[in-house]
């Protein structure tokens, strides 16, 4: 039986069309949705990156004689209450929600695979209390959770990272659990177990690759989830501080009557920047899990 | 001879795959009598499952799709019928009953509801009328107590008793065709006789045609008239039970024979057949059991040439060009 | 269920008392002292310092850290919360006036979210990967991406001040109140927060109907000659329906904090623009009051997500 073994069975010898990496990237590329996300998303990425080159106002600087003005010639879209160019607040607003969005994503997806591993590892009661805590986090709204935290400690950019970051890791923390229980039981684990493989060998060509590709898509979900409550956390004043721009503290100007009907340039380009973004994400991140994880294409 | 109940002539059906289209069914004909029992029997992927949802329209198209054949039920043609015309006759005309009794009853609704469900669907029954009559049947079918039972949920029965509301369900408006796919491999051994029983019985009270579907030979031997042997999305014999046991006139009949333990043998081992079934999705042109074949011995026809179904007399029928070589006198 | 349920009813409890220890600690690590903060220093005079410290030792700050906490948890189990720093006015019953309109506005837009997304996921499941599917993606994913409170912008911007249809604040006209002018106030609040609410239990029902559809079930049903419309609303719909339910149920707690938003936006005089003010206004004893009925309000939440799973699903029995 054993005559027709492959001599070589190195990656490169594989037929490259049929790698994973290949394959995924393929599904992956199948998804319209996904790669206009990806487009962009990018876009938004180098818009606020280079900032500095598309705009030369400063975005905190005050300018009193230009007050509430329209979109003009000057300012691409107008200036708000306290006579700043909108248009540079946008890009470096993006900024700051950008970064929010990934710095918590990244918190939570560290917690969680972290605990996740833990779980999944160690099971027994360890796994009990580590799952009855996540659907304790699971079930605190980051919002409402913040307003007594900030309340009483003070609202900053720091505190709603964390905070993002720790209600939100119930979700990493579930999907690595599982992924490493699965791969407790499964087959090739065992086989390979079977054939001397190291634990730490195991670890890095079989547990991590699998994990990975989960971790991936529910991070970049995660992203979108901070994007989003950075902009309901800042508009009500829980956030980002002003004068640091953000999107959602751009619109914290709009509970104004005033504001709303007469100066919608100063309302309109957050609101639709954060829709926008967030769209974006959610359509890579469900590309993404159409490619890493076919089988939970639906 | 009377108009045959049932005739299903060339059915072709065809399922969509990622590794392309795989021919589940490669033009399949036979017929159905008013009344008796006829055994359709192979091994997984022989496309007797499919065969059985084909007649009743169960099959979900796409996946699937039927590029060719027809299906008359007392001369209606049944493919193409639509949706509603075809709710009509499925649960009174013909009736299934399906292999997992678990998964196939709902778990969520009682199963005295469940019959009910089928009775009221065709007749003009009430509510209550309806569920005493389910309560009958139950009773019919040897459930002790029935009015307690009809009133529990499908997880507190046993399987053998979820088989035996399946079969209540299945007889409840007096069909002419019952189709029973498997219905006892999901059950122990000691369940499986009691079923059969049962379904023997069930035919008898309905004068119903019964189709039975399974792998198992014992089965076959115990319940069948008529036998059909299905292989690799076709029919390759087709014979009265007690000709096939004692005669069979296809290699792969011989196989399987060969290949279940027998008591009045004096074999040391049981001789499997060599190889494993081909791939639905580039079938050969040629006999799609020539792999394995004993009875082929290097012969270049088997290959080349695709062997027709043909009649070998006395009502047999089979699709082998050397069939003639099985004959013992 | 007895069992279960007692077990699970004593590990909220647990929760809620680490809860509320967390609470408390919060708020030892306020900055300021609580009593000079009702003192500031410009209204000092000489017998300030007396008065603080016998402020101090009315208020008990003089007693060791944990006593402090029982005294703080005995009280508010007592429904003493304190009094409000802003208005004076106790805790309790800013609280209990407050709760009513959230209430009102949350269950009402529970209800609207269910109405959208029980049939359009069902909708978008039966036509899975047909347009009416892509339309139902479209909107729940909307939903979920744009933030409600610009929604609730854009909608005073159109329908109030466009168009003067609705109005943009309140729960109703002073001087006018009528069963019409509260339902026009209740409008845009409503509908904003059942379609957001609605998007993410889009997704549930479609995936759940998905996985039932699958089941062997359904092609019994079929076998038996129900109609197609049949098998999904009297099979496939109730068995779907039991996952969605216990998320109905724990999906209370992130109504709230839209609710919070949305009263901002729409200065609906509820919890949500209460907790906002007493933020705004470091009003501590209200934030703490509130937080500690928003930390029940989750437990109690789970608790019924549990109930409602055994009373819905006839094969989760009593254990």
């Amino acid at each position: 039986m054993t005559e027709s073994m492959p001599a070589d069975l190195s990656p490169e010898a594989r037929p490259a069309l049929r790698s994973p990496g290949r394959m995924a990237l393929r599904r992956f590329l199948r998804h319209k949705l996904a790669i206009a996300g990806v487009v962009v998303l990018l876009l938004v990425v180098l818009v606020t990156v280079f900032a500095p080159l598309l705009t030369a106002y400063d975005p905190t600087k005050v300018d009193l004689s230009h007050v509430r003005k329209p979109p003009n010639a000057d300012h691409v879209l107008g200036t708000d209450g306290s006579g700043r160019d909108v248009f540079a607040r946008m890009l470096y607003a993006g900024r700051v929600s950008l970064l929010v969005g990934v710095f918590s994503a990244l918190l939570a997806v560290g917690v969680g695979t972290l605990l996740g591993a833990i779980a999944g590892i160690l099971g027994g009661w360890v796994d009990s209390v580590i799952m009855r805590a996540a659907d304790i986090f699971l079930s605190f709204p980051v919002l409402v959770v913040m307003i007594v935290i900030a309340g009483i400690l003070g609202p900053s950019v720091t505190t709603m990272v964390v905070a993002i970051g720790v209600f939100t890791w119930p979700e990493a923390g579930r999907v690595v659990r599982g992924v490493t229980l699965s791969l407790r039981e499964r087959e090739f684990v065992q086989a390979s177990q079977a054939f001397g493989a190291r634990t730490r060998w195991l670890i890095v060509h079989h547990v991590l690759p699998t994990v990975l590709n989960q971790v991936v898509v529910v991070a970049t979900l995660a992203v979108a989830t901070g994007i989003l409550l950075e902009a309901s956390l800042s508009f009500l004043g829980l956030g980002v501080q002003p004068p640091q721009p953000s999107w959602g503290n751009m619109l914290t100007d709009a509970q104004r009557l005033t504001v709303i009907s007469q100066m919608p340039w100063l309302w309109l380009p957050p609101g639709i920047a954060v829709a926008i973004t967030v769209l974006s994400v959610n359509f890579v991140g469900d590309g993404l899990r159409d490619a890493l994880d076919p089988r939970e294409a639906s | 001879m009377s108009e045959p109940l049932l005739v299903v002539d060339d059915l072709a059906v065809e399922f969509k795959t990622e590794d392309g289209i795989a021919r589940a069914l490669d033009g399949v004909s036979f017929e159905i009598n008013a009344g008796e029992t006829v055994a359709i029997v192979g091994e997984s992927g022989s496309g007797k499952s499919v065969t059985a949802l084909s007649v009743l329209g169960l099959l979900r198209q796409p996946p699937a799709s039927i590029v060719r054949g027809s299906v008359r039920l007392r001369g209606t043609e049944l493919l193409g019928m639509s949706r509603r015309k075809l709710g009509e006759i499925r649960g009174k005309d013909a009736a299934m009953v399906f292999q997992d009794p678990m998964t196939a009853l709902n778990p969520v609704h009682r199963i005295g509801k469940q019959i009910a469900e089928t009775v009221r669907l065709h007749s003009d029954l009430g509510k209550k009328e309806a569920m005493a009559r389910a309560v009958d049947l139950l009773g019919l079918v040897g459930m002790a107590q029935p009015a307690a039972r009809a009133r529990q949920y499908p997880h507190e029965f046993s399987g053998g008793m979820r088989q035996r509301a399946m079969i209540a369900m299945a007889i409840a408006n007096d069909p002419s065709l019952l189709i029973a796919d498997e219905p006892t491999t999901a059950l122990d051994v000691t369940i499986q006789a009691q079923v059969l029983n049962l379904l023997r019985t069930a035919q008898q009270e309905t004068g119903a045609a019964t189709v039975l579907i399974t792998h198992d030979l014992g089965v076959v031997a115990e319940m069948a008239e008529r036998v059909l042997v299905m292989y690799a999305g076709r029919i390759v014999e087709r014979a009265d039970v007690r000709s096939l046991f004692r005669s069979p006139r296809h290699p792969y009949t011989v196989g399987l024979l060969e290949s279940i333990p027998r008591l009045d043998s004096e074999a040391q081992a049981l001789t499997p057949i060599p190889g494993s079934p081909p791939s639905l999705l580039a079938p050969p042109p040629g006999c799609p059991f020539a792999p394995r074949c004993a009875l082929r011995k290097g012969r270049s026809r088997c290959v080349e040439e695709r062997p027709a179904l043909v009649s070998v007399g006395d009502g047999r029928a089979t699709a082998c060009h050397f069939s003639e070589e099985l004959v013992h006198v | 269920m007895g069992a279960y349920l007692l077990r699970r009813t004593l590990i909220s409890v647990l929760v809620l008392v680490l809860i509320s220890i967390g609470i408390f600690w919060l708020f030892r690590l306020a900055p300021g002292d609580p009593v000079e903060m009702m003192l500031p220093p410009q209204n000092r005079g000489p017998g300030s310092e007396a008065f603080i410290a016998a402020k101090r030792a009315e208020l008990g700050l003089d007693k060791p850290i944990w006593v402090q906490y029982f005294t703080w948890l005995g009280n508010a189990a007592t429904g003493d919360l304190g009094f409000s720093m802003d208005s004076g006015r106790s805790v309790g019953d800013l609280l209990g006036e407050r709760v009513g309109p959230t209430v009102y506005l949350m269950g009402l837009s529970l209800v609207l979210s269910v109405l959208i997304a029980v049939p359009l996921g069902l909708l978008a499941a039966v036509r899975k990967g047909r347009l009416a599917d892509y339309a139902a993606s479209v909107v729940s994913l909307g939903a979920v991406c744009t933030p409600p409170f610009f929604l609730g912008i854009l909608g005073i911007y159109i329908f109030s001040l466009k168009l003067g249809l609705l109005p943009s604040a309140g729960m109703s006209t002073p001087g006018s109140p009528s069963v019409g002018d509260s339902l026009l106030h209740l409008v845009m609040p409503l509908v904003i927060l059942g379609f957001a609410g609605s998007g993410k239990l889009t997704r549930y029902v479609r995936s759940s109907v998905i996985a039932e559809l699958h089941s062997d079930y359904v092609r019994t049903a079929e076998a038996k000659g129900v109609s197609a419309g049949g098998v999904v609303t009297k099979h496939v719909l109730r068995n779907a329906l039991i996952p969605v339910i216990t998320i109905i149920a724990l999906s209370l707690p992130g109504l709230l904090a839209g609710a919070v938003v949305i009263e901002t936006v729409f200065a609906w005089p509820g919890m949500g623009q209460l907790a906002i003010a007493a933020f705004n206004g470091r009003d501590y004893p209200v934030i703490i009051g509130f937080a500690l009925f928003f930390a029940i309000m989750v437990l109690l939440s789970n608790l019924i997500a549990d109930l409602l799973y055994t009373l819905v699903d006839p094969r989760v029995s009593l254990r």
